[in-house]
């Protein structure tokens, strides 16, 4: 169990570390191999079926021809086993005729299948014979098998089986197989009947030319004749068989039914047919040895091979190709994510092939397009959260000193100070009208000066010339351009907790000057200062307000802020303080030209 | 890419093709159309008909085999020098095998020796391990000798005379199987009187005269030539000595139902010419089982002659 577990987690493995194509490919050709494999074995299997039902039925005709020739010879040597007995032996009296020369005659007429032609008394005495006369001394012909079986059915033909023909003294001391065929007769002597036995031999050549060169089939068949109890009377490998160097299945073969058989002998499978030679009882066996079919067959086979190897190679080849082109598409596709991932702006997702694919493609295209709109809206509404920002913090300044100013100017008219009143209101006047800018984020250094000085002016009237400010600019700054609104705050500051309880002798020095890129606007007074964790305090955003008399550094940190906001996290304030050494705070900004400062304008307003 | 399609396309098709190649020029149906193997046949009898059952069983494994032979016979029998020169002249001529039957193995060793560098050598009748032949196809000789002696122990009274007939001088199968049965002879307290032919007179001449001057009570003959003649010889005496022998000729089985030959012993001729020839092959072609056990022998008499097993014996169906 464990090891199916561990073959389905390797399959597993195995299928998630393929691409789409190898998994197409390997399924389409073990699909396609399967199948020929199941086709090619039916069709093999098929055809082994009916080879050998082919097989069987070839034999099966060739034995039934053999039979059929075996049969004319058989009945030819009974004709004259008959015509001896009925045209011969029994027309003549023993007494008066001859049986020697009309038996010689038969024997003559027949000589190429017969060996002799013999009549024998019923007590075994030779009476007549041809072509040899005389019996050997030694022989007892009533002991013979032959001769006993003819006298004991008398009715009948015998034949026998194959013996050494041993009855008559032969000059050339020649010795012949031969098969016996017997029978009983009855002899006239002197007109009175006795028994006695007719004996026709006959050679082996007849039934040799009958038997012998019969094609059975090409992977090595034979023919093999035996009696009714498997004696073997003709075999092609006879003398090898009598001498023992071969052996063959005639005993087993005597027991089967006429027939096609499988049988199995010396290790090796073979086909025996079976026909039973009619009156005689032997039996024709047809041997086709199943290994030399297959052994011829193995051309076939090795081309089957050729056929099923050459076929898997296409197949292979084909569906790599094949497989390759379908997935073409989504490989491309693929290709094309893994772009869009690395972060690739232009990327074609244009893929093509089928419809899935290409609605898949079309609907990444989409999902990509939108999530680019979403990503863009996200950022125009951070930019639009950055500008409302900074008017927020912008329009954070204006209420309190609008106030503290109109309180003054009220309180100037009311005694009587109207020039007073008139310059103030003259400043406070030029200050929004600076403040306003017509909406421009965006002014000239020489502007936001010039707004620094009507906020002094105005200050400096309300705080009853306290402090005096000078306010120095490089000739080249003025024409450049800053965010508005940033040097006021600084201002402020300065006079809330710098110059309010200076005693007339409170300073503020205002100078702006260009370093390279850079342009920076000092404001510096000779205040009290502040120590150095308030200053570190004030421009942090993460830290609480500073709490103070006045005000709680939020100016600072609105222009510090609105400066980052504007230009990057280079730029903004430094706050250079020490207590009883005053402060200087450092603002740093980009040094923008007209040109600088309208891309600014025109991104602030989008 | 060029080196995928390499892989994908052409390696296997190029290995496709090889395979159809062989399977289109079929090595294994060129093999079965070498030439023939060429198995020279040397025999020490100038009468073939004395070894014709063996000669057809060498035929019949030649066919079986692919096998062409070339039948070889002194012009006088059991002549030394003349198979000398003929087995030297079957090397000279690049035969693939030779199958001796050795008329004197003394004089023989060194032409089987320097033979046996070159091709295969086989013998029958008499062994020649020791000169180097691949192999040996025959009876145990000793085997074969005590046998015969024994056989006619049965006949022979004891002090009787028994002549074994030396009908092959020299070394060889023929007199390894007369010392056996002397042997036995002798300890069973025969007499035993060895008839060789002589330079002059061969032994079908010498015979009458060895027979005459003191006639034997048996004889024992240990191959076939010498056992025909000694039938003929002995037809006409009276009394008729006792006959034994070795071999299995036609001539040899009417002597035998004659009762003029008392028993033989005989071996399957055409199974033995059969195993000489398969050895020979086996023996070219390097296969295993070029060893032969030695051939099995009968001792067959007037009475068994034609038992059935015995007709097989001793008349092959030669149609």
């Amino acid at each position: 169990m464990s090891f199916f577990r561990s073959l389905l987690q390797r399959w597993n493995r195995l299928y998630r570390r393929s691409s789409i194509q190898m998994i197409l490919s390997a399924s389409f050709t073990a699909v396609a191999v399967v199948g020929m494999v199941f086709l090619g074995l039916t069709l093999f299997f098929r055809f082994s079926s009916t080879t050998n039902t082919q097989m069987a039925e070839n034999s099966q005709r060739v034995l039934a021809q053999v039979n059929l020739n075996l049969d004319n010879y058989l009945r030819s040597m009974m004709r004259v086993s008959d015509t001896a007995y009925y045209r011969v032996i029994k027309d003549l009296d023993l007494e008066q005729d001859d049986l020697s020369r009309d038996l010689e005659l038969l024997y003559e007429s027949n000589r190429d299948s017969l060996v002799s032609i013999a009549v024998f008394s019923s007590d075994g005495r030779l009476i007549a014979s041809t072509p040899l006369a005389g019996l050997k001394n030694s022989v007892s012909p009533q002991w013979e098998p032959w001769f006993l079986t003819a006298m004991e059915k008398i009715e009948n033909l015998h034949f026998s089986t194959p013996h050494v023909q041993n009855l008559f003294a032969d000059p050339d001391y020649r010795y012949r197989w031969v098969v016996s065929l017997s029978r009983q007769v009855e002899l006239t002597r002197s007109g009175s009947i006795e028994g006695g036995v007719l004996l026709v031999d006959m050679s082996f050549g007849g039934i040799e030319q009958i038997c012998k060169d019969v094609n059975l089939s090409a992977s090595g068949g034979y023919l093999y004749l035996i009696d009714g109890d498997g004696e073997i009377i003709y075999h092609p490998r006879q003398q090898l068989i009598y001498a023992g160097l071969q052996s063959e299945n005639n005993l087993t073969a005597a027991g089967y039914r006429d027939g096609s058989h499988q049988e199995s002998f010396q290790g090796r499978n073979r086909q025996v047919t079976v026909k039973t030679v009619g009156y005689t009882g032997w039996k024709l066996v047809g041997v086709v040895p199943m290994d030399n079919m297959w052994d011829n067959y193995g051309q076939l086979l090795l081309f089957f091979l050729f056929v099923v190897l050459f076929s898997i190679f296409l197949l292979v080849f084909v569906n790599l190709r094949l497989s390759e082109w379908i997935t073409a598409p989504v490989k491309r596709l693929d290709q094309a994510v893994k772009e869009l991932e690395a972060g690739q702006q232009e990327v074609d997702l244009d893929v093509g092939g089928p419809h899935e694919v290409e609605h898949l493609s079309h609907s990444i295209r989409s999902m990509v397009s939108t999530m680019r709109h979403l990503m863009d809206d996200i950022i125009e509404q951070e930019e639009q959260k950055r500008r409302s920002e900074l008017d927020v913090l912008q329009s954070q300044i204006n209420p309190h000193f609008l106030y503290n100013t109109l309180d003054s100017v009220v309180w100037m008219t009311e005694n009587g100070r109207t020039q007073d009143a008139v310059v103030m209101l003259t400043s406070l006047a030029r200050f929004f009208r600076i403040s306003l800018s017509r909406g421009n984020s965006i002014i000239s250094i020489a502007d936001e000066l010039d707004h620094a000085r009507h906020y002094l002016t105005i200050q400096k009237m309300r705080y009853k010339n306290k402090f005096s400010a000078v306010i120095t600019a490089d000739p080249c700054v003025e024409t450049l351009y800053t965010l508005k609104l940033i040097v006021q705050p600084i201002l402020e500051n300065a006079i809330y907790h710098g110059m309010a309880y200076a005693d007339g002798d409170g300073e503020i020095q205002i100078r702006a000057f260009r370093e390279g890129g850079d342009v920076f606007i000092e404001v510096s007074d000779n205040g009290p200062g502040m120590p150095e964790e308030l200053v570190a305090r004030l421009l942090d955003t993460g830290a609480p307000s500073v709490s103070g008399a006045k005000g709680s550094g939020i100016g600072f940190r609105n222009v510090h802020r609105r400066i980052q906001l504007a230009f990057g996290a280079s730029y903004g304030l430094t706050i250079l303080s020490e207590p009883d050494a005053g402060t200087t705070v450092r603002i740093h900004l980009p040094a923008l030209d007209e040109e600088a400062a309208r891309h600014y304008r025109k991104e602030g307003e989008q | 890419m060029k080196r995928k399609i390499l892989l994908q396309l052409v390696v296997p098709l190029l290995s496709l093709c090889v395979l159809f190649l062989l399977l289109a020029f079929d090595p294994g149906q060129a093999h079965a159309d070498e030439a023939p193997l060429e198995v020279s046949i040397l025999h020490r009898e100038s009468d073939s008909t004395l070894w014709s059952a063996a000669r057809q069983g060498m035929e019949q494994a030649a066919a079986d085999m692919g096998v062409e032979l070339r039948f070889l016979a002194p012009s006088v029998s059991n002549q030394a020098e003349e198979q000398e020169n003929l087995l030297s002249r079957e090397v000279a001529g690049g035969t693939d095998a030779i199958v001796l039957v050795p008329s004197d193995q003394s004089l023989l060793a060194e032409s089987v020796a320097a033979a046996s560098t070159q091709t295969v050598v086989i013998t029958m009748e008499t062994e020649m391990a020791d000169s180097g032949a691949a192999a040996f196809v025959g009876v145990d000789n000793a085997a074969l000798g005590e046998a015969l002696g024994q056989a006619v122990l049965n006949g022979v009274y004891v002090d009787g005379t028994v002549l074994l007939l030396n009908s092959v001088p020299g070394s060889n199968g023929i007199s390894a199987r007369l010392e056996a049965a002397a042997q036995v002879l002798e300890g069973a307290g025969r007499t035993v009187r060895i008839g060789s032919p002589s330079k002059a007179l061969g032994l079908s001449e010498a015979l009458p005269s060895i027979l005459a001057a003191d006639p034997p009570d048996a004889i024992i003959a240990f191959e076939a030539d010498a056992l025909e003649l000694a039938a003929a010889a002995i037809q006409g005496m009276n009394p008729r000595p006792l006959l034994y022998g070795m071999g299995a000729t036609d001539t040899i089985a009417a002597h035998l139902e004659q009762g003029i030959i008392t028993a033989i012993a005989a071996q399957n001729e055409f199974a033995a010419g059969y195993l000489a020839v398969d050895a020979a092959v086996r023996a070219v072609r390097r296969e295993a089982g070029q060893d032969t056990a030695p051939l099995a022998y009968t001792l067959v008499r007037k009475e068994t002659m034609y038992h059935p097993d015995h007709q097989k014996l001793l008349f092959p169906v030669t149609r």
